[in-house]
């Protein structure tokens, strides 16, 4: 399936938004609630963190190509494609995604010689996540999504305790919808075992693999000065999770940047635009993740060592002396209430020395807030955390340096039963993940 | 009276009245025959020996589990039990394949030959006094069968007839030691010559020291030393050079001029580092297992003085402009329970031998390698920053332990800074080398197979420019402060354990323990320059492949820490962990040897975990190192590896056996009566857990060592004081508050003087403590009614071991 016309194919801003130490947030607001994403070509939008090029050798199949994203100029045209270019002569090699009324994002695999990718057979077919050799052939279904899936990447092995020997596993994101925001999930390479591990208030999205092995993503988070959780204007900041939905924190702390830049790239090409072009090569893989995380009904704990700790300095003479903790989840009648109102789940002592221990429902995004001695609120969060089943969370402060070390001190939290906290407030119902993936074919 | 018995009788008399009065000597099997022979006193060939070993066949058999010693499979079983090839002398080997070896032939009268393997007393303990009953009974009438013997049982023949991993990975698996395993070299220390012409490498495996042209790069000298060999230092004129045995307690001097090993020179225990004081022409040897320093004069070829060091001495520097050599400490010291590490610097005065300052580092531990910086009136030196009291719940953030640099002013301030960066660690820092100039330091990364040079003159500033507060709570715990001091990190060779500066300062060399390799970094840039084959094979072998795993810390998410950082020497840090599995906060674990443990199965302190397999595969994974779990054949050659770990002579046992404490002790430890005379029910006593090769029965039992901080217990704060973990409860059991007590694994105890602290929560800071400050309750052993002088004996004959 070659193709004569040749495509001039230039790189503007290519690894801009993923300079570590300075972070990134792309700054959105949206009219109503989240944006609503109606197909994989969509997602093709400048936020898309997935378009770095792999440093390894060139695979061997692939040598010498370019994998990427097509998308029609003609704005009416939603359909989009998959295609691999000669990275010299700039020639299309080959469409590889024929057959498809949408297909887009690819992802290489570690080895470079296959991908993965998101698309449908037909035009109001949901978007699933297809695997494909690099040449075109061994295409298959890998799940699907009741809504749609946007995004999908390969993540490295995940291993539990139970385990013969590690699997490997991808992570995909669920299309946000005007009652639904987008979420990220993982499964086995195989499709099976799918699991949410991202449970945030308005949405997560671009999974992005670091070479750490921990995952990095975008979550829409209220502004600073936006103590209500209104929707009505987000922030997209970066948190990192490890591939079992473990550990979630800010990304080297939230960060603004003024103005949303795209890095795009650009074609000579009357009618397509090429965009996430990815040289197809063999890259490191990143290490793997041996969970703690299995059953779902494993209780889940959180400990803080210091609840004054904030930036690098513990408590001084000046602060107010926090009494107990507070948990909210979200949680409403209607399904735009249940991600904006705040409902209390409980609360927890916080000891002289600042720490505390709680028994957390998992799955749920969680918020805390400290609580001074009049019973008045000294801090809230703006964005939320969850715990996954089985986890022992623990923190230092709040919002301290995150390249602080906790301090090895035994606290008077942890010499006693945790606090338990529960969401028996919430509907149970409303608890359930809203877009369970359809799983193996 | 027969010939055997009048020889053990003129044996008797020959040794006089002693200790050895007041307990029974081993007389051997042709004493126990002369009268216990078929048709004559033959009790034991009745009905009730029908189904034991006490059969003449049987006996037979047993006689000859000596000399399977002697057989080509014994060295490979002795390797995977962390023994030396010396099984016939090999406690753990001899309580099994003779008789009363634990006891030693002290203990024993002529007539007694251990060559004749498991024989009569080895059920039936030592019958010297069941002779003499015999012998005073002026009667040919049988005396009464259990006059001063042991009746044995089937319980006896459960001590050695157990499942013994190490035996089956040899006689059933085939494990063999490859030849080659011998001819590696493993660099672990090297020093330049006082001329600066050759580089001495010091080679743990090999056993001997390499010398190299520097000029050349070529070996031209090999010189075989003592077992274990870990440092080296040179005389002032560099005519000679001392080196550590680690195995031997013993110092080689090497004469250069020949390069001959001349002289060898006792001294403590497991020594590591030493230095030669040109002053005083005196070398210091620090005794790590000892806690002591040894000074020792050259000139008069005497030792001086044995100084109390650290815990754990390992490594010194001796700064000749301020008259001192400051010394490190692997361990921490002995604190109160659940405090944060404390670790010392000794500093010596170099012209009274006196130890001057005892210098607390806050917070560190395993403090290594240490240099001087020449002009700046002070030293540097290696650690790590254990955090042993949070649980291991995570790694990000340095969660569990992160490693740093050390600098101790001569006024008396230590300072301490990380090395690490959020997201890749610096593991393992062993050793540090400053250049002449005192403006590089190189410190080595043995977990990440890297270095680091480090700009001392930014370090410093950055330490003079931070506030008291920064100084104290920031710069060692904060990831990002090696920007500041980090010129940057080389790759070097497999497990650099060892730097050293040439004499201009132009060139750094690294010695790379598990590649047989010197590598050379020139300076200013201090880019590789060159590898240094020391001569080892090129092939990796099984067991090597163990070890370089075992050192390796990218197996840990960020190369957080290796399996060395909690094991140097195979051995303990000295700490106790929260461990995720075992709940958060409560049940802290303490931290236990590898050496010689293939055959105390079940592992993990709860003794959950049936093989080291289990141990060091899933459970290392999910609890530990949190990313991928070892490839099934990486995991066969780590554990092969462990097992090989060597465990030490036992520096408190005497060559010909148990001193008369020491005996008193064992009669302690293997009473069935108390003070009183009354009984003491079996599982009160040592024997009954303690016992076999290891001295465990390998089987979980209940001692009542938990404690309240074991499980969720709903204690109120106020019965809990700050500055003592039991508090006000600390007389309050796990079973006094209502729980049941948990099945907990028994410990074997071999070495175990070398094992503080004690108890499955680390509780205990010294086997005194075990009894006298945490069995209140009588339950872990009957030890109430013990004197103070029994207590004490019973101490003794453990520390024997």
């Amino acid at each position: 399936m070659q193709h004569q016309r040749k495509a001039t194919i230039r790189v503007e801003d290519y690894r801009s938004s993923l300079m570590f130490g300075r972070g990134l947030v792309v700054a959105v607001c949206v009219g109503l609630a989240v944006v609503v994403v109606v197909g994989a070509c969509r997602q093709q939008t400048p936020s898309s963190l997935a378009d770095v090029s792999p440093k390894g050798r060139p695979a061997g199949t692939g040598e010498g190509l370019v994998i990427a994203t097509q998308v029609p100029v003609s704005g009416a045209d939603s359909r989009c494609r998959i295609v691999t270019v000669g990275e010299q002569d700039r020639a299309i090699i080959s469409v590889l995604t024929e057959g498809f009324a949408v297909a887009a994002s690819p992802d290489l695999s570690f080895d470079g010689e296959r991908f993965l990718f998101v698309g449908s057979r037909g035009e109001e077919d949901p978007q699933s996540i297809w695997e494909m050799r690099i040449d075109g052939s061994g295409l298959r279904l890998v799940t699907t999504c009741p809504g749609g899936c946007a995004e999908a990447i390969y993540l490295s092995t995940i291993y539990t305790i139970d385990m013969l020997a590690p699997v490997d596993q991808i992570a995909f994101v669920t299309l946000s919808s005007v009652e639904i925001p987008s979420e990220i999930f993982t499964c086995r390479l195989d499709g099976s075992r799918a699991r949410r591990i991202t449970f945030t208030a308005n949405g997560a999205s671009d999974p992005f693999l670091l070479d750490d092995g921990r995952l990095l993503f975008t979550m829409q988070v209220s502004p600073s000065n936006d103590e209500t959780g209104n929707t009505d204007c987000l922030e997209a900041a970066l948190f990192t999770v490890n591939t079992d939905g473990t550990d979630v924190f800010p990304f080297l702390g939230l960060h603004r940047r003024s103005g949303a830049r795209p890095h795009t790239i650009q074609v000579d090409d009357p009618d397509w635009r090429t965009l996430n072009a990815k040289r197809i090569a063999s890259r490191d893989r990143p290490p793997g993740r041996a969970s703690v995380v299995d059953r779902d009904d494993a209780p889940a704990q959180l400990y803080c060592l210091n609840a004054y700790m904030t930036g690098l300095r513990g408590r001084s003479e000046n602060d107010k002396t926090i009494n107990k903790v507070r948990f909210y989840s979200r949680g409403g009648s209607s399904e735009v209430q249940s991600r904006t109102m705040p409902r209390l789940l409980g609360e927890a002592p916080v000891e002289s020395d600042g720490s505390f221990f709680v028994e957390l429902p998992s799955g749920i995004p969680i918020q805390l807030e400290t609580i001074g001695s009049n019973g008045q609120s000294i801090n809230r969060m703006r964005s939320y955390f969850w715990v996954m089943p089985g986890e022992r969370r623990g923190c230092i402060g709040c919002h301290e340096d995150r390249a602080l070390t906790p301090p090895n001190r035994h606290v008077f939290a942890l010499r006693r039963p945790p606090t338990r906290i529960t969401s028996d407030c919430l509907d149970p119902e409303k608890r359930k993940s809203p877009q369970t993936p359809g799983g193996r074919p | 009276m027969n010939v055997a018995i009048g020889l053990f009788l003129a044996a008797l008399i020959a040794q006089g009245a002693s200790e050895q009065d007041v307990h029974p000597r081993y007389v051997g099997q042709e004493v126990c025959l002369t009268c216990h022979s078929a048709g004559r006193n033959s009790e034991w060939q009745d009905s009730s020996h029908q189904s034991s070993p006490c059969t003449t066949k049987d006996l037979l058999a047993h006689n000859r589990s000596y000399a399977a010693l002697q057989k080509s499979e014994a060295r490979h079983i002795a390797a995977l039990s962390g023994l030396r090839a010396d099984v016939e002398n090999s406690l753990i080997c001899l309580a099994c394949h003779a008789t009363g070896a634990d006891d030693g032939r002290r203990w024993a009268v002529p007539s007694f030959d251990i060559t004749d393997g498991v024989q009569c007393e080895a059920c039936h303990g030592a019958g010297s006094f069941h002779v003499e009953a015999f012998r005073t009974s002026r009667s040919a009438q049988p005396i009464k069968p259990s006059l001063h013997i042991r009746s044995g049982s089937r319980e006896d023949c459960k001590r050695c007839h157990i499942e013994r991993p190490s035996h089956d990975r040899v006689l059933k698996d085939g494990f063999r030691l490859s030849p080659i395993d011998h001819d590696y070299k493993t660099p672990v220390n090297l020093a330049i010559s006082p001329d600066g012409s050759k580089l001495f490498v010091v080679c743990e495996r090999s056993e001997s020291v390499i010398v190299i042209d520097l000029a050349t790069h070529e070996k031209v000298a090999e010189v075989n030393v003592g077992a274990r060999p870990h440092d080296i230092a040179f005389s002032g004129d560099g005519g000679f050079a001392y080196v550590t045995n680690r195995t031997d307690a013993s110092v080689s001097v090497i004469k250069t001029n020949g390069m001959k090993v001349i002289r060898t020179i006792s001294v403590g225990h497991e020594p590591h580092g030493i230095v030669y004081d040109p002053q005083a022409d005196r070398l210091i040897v620090l005794n790590t297992s000892d806690n002591t320093v040894s000074l020792y004069s050259v000139m008069e070829e005497r030792m001086e003085a044995v100084l109390s060091g650290g815990e754990g001495p390992w490594s010194a520097a001796l700064d000749s402009k301020n008259g001192r050599t400051v010394l490190t400490s692997v361990r921490p010291s002995l604190g109160n329970f659940r405090d944060p590490p404390v670790s010392e610097l000794t500093v010596i005065d170099n012209a009274t031998g006196h130890v001057v300052v005892r210098a607390n580092v806050p917070g560190a531990n395993m403090l290594q390698g240490i240099a001087s910086i020449p002009g700046a009136d002070a030293v540097l030196f290696t650690l790590v920053r254990s955090k042993n009291l949070i649980p291991t719940s995570r790694l990000a953030q340095g969660w569990v332990i992160t490693n740093g640099l050390g600098v101790y002013h001569f006024d008396g301030r230590v300072d301490q800074v990380l090395l690490d960066q959020p997201a890749s660690y610096f593991s393992d820092p062993t050793d540090v080398a400053v250049s002449p100039d005192g403006r590089r330091a190189v410190v080595v990364s043995g977990g990440g197979d890297e270095v680091a040079i480090v700009d001392v003159e930014a370090l410093l500033e950055l330490l003079r420019s931070s506030a008291e507060y920064e100084r104290e709570h920031i710069l060692p715990n904060h990831l990002g402060m090696s920007s500041h001091f980090v010129l940057r990190r080389v790759p070097v060779g497999r497990n650099p354990r060892a730097v050293a500066f040439s004499a201009d300062g132009n060139v750094a060399y690294v010695a790379n323990a598990l590649d047989d390799t010197v590598t050379t970094l020139r300076a200013p840039d201090f880019v590789m320059e060159s590898t240094i084959e020391l001569g080892g094979p090129d092939l990796v072998t099984h067991l090597r492949r163990g070890e370089r795993l075992f050192h390796d810390a990218s197996v840990t998410y960020g190369k957080q820490f290796s399996c060395r950082s909690c094991h140097p020497d195979g051995h303990i840090n000295g700490l106790t962990f929260d461990i995720e599995a075992d709940g958060i906060g409560l049940h802290p674990v303490d931290n236990r040897t590898l050496q010689s443990i293939f055959d105390t199965p079940p592992f993990k302190w709860e003794g959950t975990n049936p093989t080291l397999h289990r141990q060091c595969g899933p459970r290392l994974a999910v609890f530990f190192t949190r990313l991928d779990p070892y490839a099934s054949n990486e995991l066969d050659a780590l554990v092969d590896y462990m097992c090989t770990i060597e465990r030490p002579p036992n520096r408190y046992r005497r060559r010909d056996g148990l001193t008369d404490a020491q005996r008193r002790g064992k009669a302690v430890f293997e009473r069935a009566t108390d003070n009183r005379g009354l009984p003491i029910a079996p599982k009160n006593r040592c024997v009954t857990c303690h016992s076999g090769a290891y001295f465990t029965t390998r089987v979980q039992s209940t001692v009542s060592t938990n404690m309240w901080f074991d499980a969720y217990i709903n204690v109120e704060l106020k019965d809990l004081s700050q500055n003592d973990e039991f508090g006000v409860l600390g007389n309050y059991y796990f079973v006094d508050v209502g729980l049941a007590d948990k099945l907990m694994d028994v410990p074997h105890l071999r070495n175990i003087a070398d094992g503080r602290p004690y108890l499955h929560n680390g509780a205990a800071n010294t086997l005194e403590e075990i009894w006298t400050r945490f069995n209140m309750t009588d339950r872990h052993g009957a030890t109430a009614d013990l004197t103070r002088q029994q207590l004490n004996d019973l101490i003794d004959y453990l520390k024997s071991l």
